[in-house]
């Protein structure tokens, strides 16, 4: 077997536990997050020459499989939550007036799985897989402003008052 | 100084702030109690969402997803074609110079609007898809006078072409090439002096 190919095939191997989280994170399901998993994996090899060896493998991957969900999204025609403008707001005021000390764990949780598109993977990059914000900026494609502000927005409505 | 606000906060938590910025922060939270409330809360959520992104890690990968990967076949590893060769000829060097001159024969607008754009934005490894015919960004490099370019291979039923396009985003001039059957493994243009880094390139790109 080619070299190259073996080296490819581990790599994608070894990759597979961070990709279903990342599939997880992604589409907010384990079922559509398997589905996107194995789609993601089978265009991986079948473009396998697209990757630039000695480049971030994983960020190839991560974008690979972003951008395989969008297109799946914008077929099924039910991509409102990519769009930035229609993110939830976050009233900052009001937030403000919260105590952490007084939310179970549980209910942070919940609110997680609630967020938009872009705000929970903002905040699975930097505070799950500990990405700085010009790597996160990479993966998502966007600038790292947004990601800046994404991950305060992500924070905030996760305090937030119900 | 300006009120400090939640991206500033979290921008501070996660130590992503300029360094004198940082220091102005720093120095507000060391006499601002709710300011440091504020940043305990939003430091908080971080280890909810650890414990609720990784709550399936220990569930199996779906079955014979690894099998998959190591059984699916690959397509070889790539190839591009060499420019023409032109058969040294007999008469001379001078000659052989006007046909290298030909064969890199420089076209002024010698491309479609959508290929320029896609050389103007598009990423290594980006495919854009035609009717009737597929390009891709092959690479993006420094030649030797120090002049970033980008190669793009286009491809049809009949033929591959290489098309080089230097300069930058928006004002490109382009070198086409038609490909024959030799081929060699995708380093890079011959002309290559050095390939941009991935961030370079997005910087580039970018405009930055």
């Amino acid at each position: 077997m080619n070299t190259q190919q073996q080296v490819f095939r581990q790599a994608l191997i070894d990759m597979l536990p961070a990709l279903r989280r990342y599939c997880r994170a992604l589409t907010n399901d384990s079922h559509n997050a398997d589905d996107l998993l194995q789609a993601s994996v089978e265009k991986a090899l079948a473009r396998w020459q697209q990757y630039q060896p000695g480049t971030h493998f994983e960020r190839w991957m991560y974008r690979l499989c972003r951008n395989h969900w969008i297109d799946t999204i914008r077929t099924q025609a039910d991509n409102e939550e990519f769009e930035e403008e229609t993110m939830s707001q976050i009233n900052a005021s009001d937030t403000e007036q919260q105590v952490i000390s007084q939310m179970a764990l549980q209910q942070v949780q919940a609110k997680i799985s609630s967020l938009s598109e872009g705000l929970r993977m903002v905040l699975y990059l930097v505070a799950v897989e500990g990405c700085s914000y010009q790597e996160a900026a990479d993966i998502l494609e966007i600038p790292t402003g947004t990601v800046m502000s994404r991950l305060a927005r992500a924070r905030a409505q996760l305090i937030a008052a119900d | 100084m300006k009120p400090i606000d939640d991206t500033t906060l979290s921008a501070y938590s996660d130590g992503e702030l300029p360094t004198d910025e940082a220091h102005a922060v720093a120095a507000a939270l060391a006499t601002d109690p709710e300011l440091q409330q504020r940043l305990q809360q939003l430091q908080s959520v971080d280890s909810a969402a650890r414990s609720w992104f990784t709550q399936g890690d220990d569930e199996p990968l779906p079955a014979g997803l690894e099998q998959l990967i190591l059984d699916k076949p690959m397509e070889p590893a790539r190839v591009v074609p060499l420019p023409r060769r032109i058969p040294l000829p007999a008469w001379g060097l001078a000659a052989s110079v006007v046909l290298g001159i030909t064969l890199y024969m420089q076209q002024p607008e010698p491309v479609s609007p959508q290929i320029q754009q896609f050389a103007d934005t598009a990423r290594t490894g980006e495919i854009l898809e035609g009717d009737g015919w597929r390009a891709e960004i092959a690479s993006s490099y420094e030649n030797a006078q120090s002049e970033r370019c980008r190669e793009i291979i286009q491809h049809t039923p009949e033929e591959s072409i290489t098309l080089r396009a230097c300069g930058s985003p928006g004002d490109w001039h382009w070198q086409i090439n038609n490909s024959d059957n030799a081929y060699h493994t995708a380093s890079g243009p011959e002309e290559a002096n050095r390939q941009l880094l991935p961030e370079e390139e997005r910087q580039w790109l970018n405009g930055h």
